[in-house]
């Protein structure tokens, strides 16, 4: 859709997704642009698949088309792709590389090189970060959140006008802003270190 | 959210922004029962009942709260009820009637639907109830919408002296958009009682004058929504789209995807009862119509109703192109759209074609690491075991919900608020050799609707074992203070209402309680009450004692409280999986030699690992303090 930039944020609930969206609506919000934000309550904060849809621009509704994601952060591996009907050849994919186990017995875990071969075979690039480790040398694992923002933030997609600092404004209000600015700051350098080793 | 500025635009999630609009209405009282997705209507107006003199309060159960602002509205205030769609049926009783007697001021009701059912057991479409009651309905056509309509439907409430339900989606209220929120003067809310039996009191003669009054002022309101501002015809062709509250903002956004002119597009916010003469204007010239509504073919089979008595004899879809089941999205809307104009779906373009050929595990919610409701239904299986009995286990509406998945899947039936206790009845009466119903309530579900329940089964003489999970707080919807929580929502002390003493008073003979984090202690006392109901024909009610553990950590963490913390012992640790797969604690993982490794991320050494392992292969790293053991209550 012309004019709207379309970000979905994926992963499981406790992440701290929800809290990423609103940095990125606030950001947004400061600078007088429309946000749209749709989040998933109630059942699924216990552990379940989180997806939050963010529509940045003149939106009428908060949900995003398949296909139609200019972005997609993945927070986990596995939510990431459970979500990959969103992207399109266009879409800056950005994941976690870790998977989580899902809290179900004898659950059967799929296989990493499987799922990037799919994303490869079909045209999509995926950047992957390590950023539950980035979280815990930030100082907090709850920081991860902030990592994959950072990621996020490095990868352009917010375009010339939104820079890192108006993020740093915004973390910096964040309960923990020391660690999360830094986590912010690991992970906008993480994203270009993965860029340049492809 | 922060209001020191005049006048400021800030991110609202949508029930806030339906929280702050009804502020700025001159709300003076609101009352509800939790429930996704209406829970933080009232949680925001918590915040703001102080500083604006107005009174809200969590209610027993939706009935209460429906009976306590509608009376408030009889008194000369205005007033709100907020309820999810399923609540509206605990109150369907006085909600018909209020509709017959009309109000003083203002009422507005609050319906938070669930298209998809995203945490319901069904996705009724509440405007239905609108329809069969005479009772308004106005809904936003996107978000942004939502504190603006709030306002209105208050004004339209006042103005008819009719209740208005405002009726909302998971989508609209769990959305977050922009809102321009400021100061709003602070004013008295006295009421201003003025004794009217003859309206109020509705033994038949007059009920019978007050129908036709009813039908009076529906027709009043039918003419009014035909001026109603959230309602407007836009574009100008011969096919007429109409779209019903939030479905606008989603053709909106569709219609931005496809190539087509000639559309004129009706917007309806308040269209029950239908705007005839809007109508009227929009087919003028028309040929073809389509209607855009999310679940339910209610303005389509008004229109369709309507257009036959008009004598227009033109084609008038709906759920032909666009789905019955589940919520619209932008995708469903432009597929309908494509195929009702018989153009190539653009979407398609963007899709990648080949699908995910890896299979992709569930993530279900799940019970929390440390959650009192794990322990209590390990222990209860193994109970019932011991004590030879066969269950039948009637779940409810709550956390404990999740004891459907495995590894307990211990939910056989789990319908409504209360349909444990009230299946228990039914059951015990039809049960074979050995088995017994056992009924499984959270506390604030017992004080909902479990209590009449438990009533009838002493009355009736119902065997049966009822379980009442009292972690002291209404959990899943964010730990609401109830009638058994000991304080109120803004953490003032409240009168605390004991669930034994409620059994023992309407006259349960056996009564244990228990604590669920101690495994062995518990298993021991379930069976003694299992055999009781097995060998005395007898209720008997066993009370799991433990707070909601993620209401305590998240206490413990903000008050630097050292939350205590276990590991495994790898030497003694077997790889039987009896932690990770029978007891399904999410902290408790399988290492690739399929023995357990506890994350420290996750875990929050509640203990109960340590009773379920046969090996004994969990250790204390970090164990209670004092401090932490005060938080629990």
């Amino acid at each position: 859709m012309e004019g709207v930039l379309n970000i979905l944020l994926t992963g499981v609930g406790g992440q701290g997704i929800i809290t990423l969206g609103k940095v990125i609506g606030e950001v947004f919000t400061r600078r007088g642009v429309r946000v749209l934000m749709a989040e998933t309550h109630g059942m699924s904060q216990r552990g379940g698949s989180v997806v939050v849809h963010v529509r940045i621009g003149n939106a009428n509704y908060p949900l995003i088309p398949m296909g139609g994601a200019d972005a997609l952060l993945g927070l986990e591996l596995i939510e990431t792709f459970r979500y990959i009907r969103y992207a399109s050849r266009k879409t800056v994919i950005i994941s976690d590389s870790n998977m989580i186990r899902p809290g179900l017995p004898n659950v059967e875990m799929p296989s990493r090189d499987d799922l990037l071969n799919y994303a490869a075979r079909v045209g999509l690039k995926v950047f992957l970060i390590d950023g539950r480790r980035l979280a815990e040398e930030a100082g907090n694992t709850l920081s991860h959140n902030m990592v994959m923002l950072g990621a996020l933030a490095a990868s352009g997609v917010f375009g010339h006008d939104v820079g890192p600092d108006d993020f740093r404004e915004v973390i910096s209000r964040l309960p923990m802003s020391d660690i999360n600015l830094r986590a912010f700051q690991m992970g906008y350098k993480a994203l270009f270190d993965v860029i340049r080793e492809v | 959210m922060d209001t020191e500025t005049v006048r400021s635009v800030v991110m609202l999630l949508g029930n806030e922004a339906i929280a702050y609009g009804a502020v700025e209405a001159g709300l003076g009282f609101a009352a509800a029962y939790p429930g996704t997705p209406s829970t933080e209507i009232i949680e925001t107006l918590f915040k703001l009942a102080d500083k604006y003199g107005f009174y809200v309060e969590w209610s027993v159960n939706e009935k209460v709260a429906f009976e306590a602002a509608y009376g408030v509205a009889i008194g000369g205030v205005k007033s709100l009820v907020a309820m999810k769609h399923v609540g509206l049926n605990v109150a369907m009783d006085p909600f018909t009637s209020s509709a017959y007697t009309g109000v003083e001021e203002s009422f507005v009701i609050v319906s938070a639907d669930d298209p998809s059912m995203w945490s319901s057991q069904n996705e009724q479409d509440n405007r239905w109830l609108g329809v069969r009651s005479y009772v308004p309905v106005v809904e936003a056509g996107s978000p942004l919408e939502l504190k603006d309509l709030t306002i209105e439907a208050f004004r339209l409430s006042g103005r008819f002296g009719h209740p208005v339900i405002l009726r909302t989606t998971t989508r609209l209220s769990h959305s977050r958009a922009p809102f321009e929120v400021g100061e709003v003067e602070p004013r008295s809310h006295r009421g201003r009682i003025v004794k009217k039996p003859d309206k109020y009191s509705m033994v038949p003669a007059v009920a019978r004058r007050l129908r036709r009054e009813m039908l009076e002022r529906w027709e009043a309101i039918k003419e009014y929504m035909n001026s109603f501002k959230f309602n407007w015809l836009e574009g100008d062709g011969s096919i007429l789209v109409i779209a019903a509250g939030a479905a606008y903002g989603i053709l909106k956004d569709s219609l931005s995807f496809l190539d087509v002119d000639g559309l004129r597009i009706l917007k309806l916010s308040g269209y029950i009862p239908m705007p005839e003469r809007l109508l009227e204007k929009a087919f003028d010239g028309v040929d073809r119509v389509l209607v855009v509504e999310e679940l339910e073919p209610i303005v389509e089979t008004m229109v369709k109703s309507w257009a036959y008595d008009k004598g227009f004899r033109i084609p008038i879809d709906g759920k032909r192109y666009i789905p019955l089941v589940g919520e619209l999205t932008i995708d469903r809307v432009v597929d309908g759209l494509s195929r009702f104009l018989d153009i190539p779906n653009p979407l398609s373009n963007y899709v990648i074609r080949e699908e995910l050929d890896v299979s992709l595990p569930n993530r279900p919610p799940n019970l929390c690491p440390g959650c009192p409701h794990r322990g209590t239904f390990f222990a209860l299986r193994k109970a019932l075991a011991r004590a030879g009995v066969k269950p039948i286990y009637n779940g409810d509406i709550g956390c404990y919900s999740l004891g459907l998945l495995p590894p307990f899947r211990m939910q056989d039936t789990l319908v409504d608020m209360g349909s444990s206790v009230g299946f228990a009845n039914g059951f015990s009466h039809i049960l074979g050799d050995r088995e017994i119903p056992v009924a499984i309530i959270g506390d604030s579900t017992f004080f909902h609707s479990g209590v009449p329940g438990l009533i009838n089964a002493v009355y009736n003489r119902a065997p049966m074992l009822l379980v009442v999970l009292d972690n002291r707080v209404t959990a899943m919807t964010g730990a609401q203070p109830h009638p058994g929580t000991g304080f109120y929502q803004d953490g003032r002390e409240a009168p605390y209402i004991d669930i034994e003493s409620v059994a023992r008073g309407v006259g349960v003979e056996y009564i244990v309680k228990f604590d669920p984090f101690n495994i062995e202690d518990s298993i021991e006392k379930l069976s003694r009450a299992a055999r009781y109901v097995l060998e005395e024909g007898k209720v008997a009610v066993a009370i799991a004692l433990r707070a909601c553990t993620l209401y305590i950590v998240g206490s413990a963490r903000r008050s630097n409280i050292d939350v205590p913390l276990y590991a495994v012992d790898m030497d003694r640790c077997t790889a039987c999986g009896i932690c990770y797969n029978a007891f399904s604690c999410p902290a408790i993982l399988p290492l690739d030699d399929k023995r357990a490794y506890i994350d420290p991320s996750l875990c929050v050494g509640c203990g109960e690992c340590v009773y379920v392992c046969p090996h004994n292969a969990f250790y204390v790293v970090r164990g209670w303090t004092d401090d932490f053991r005060r938080l629990w209550w």
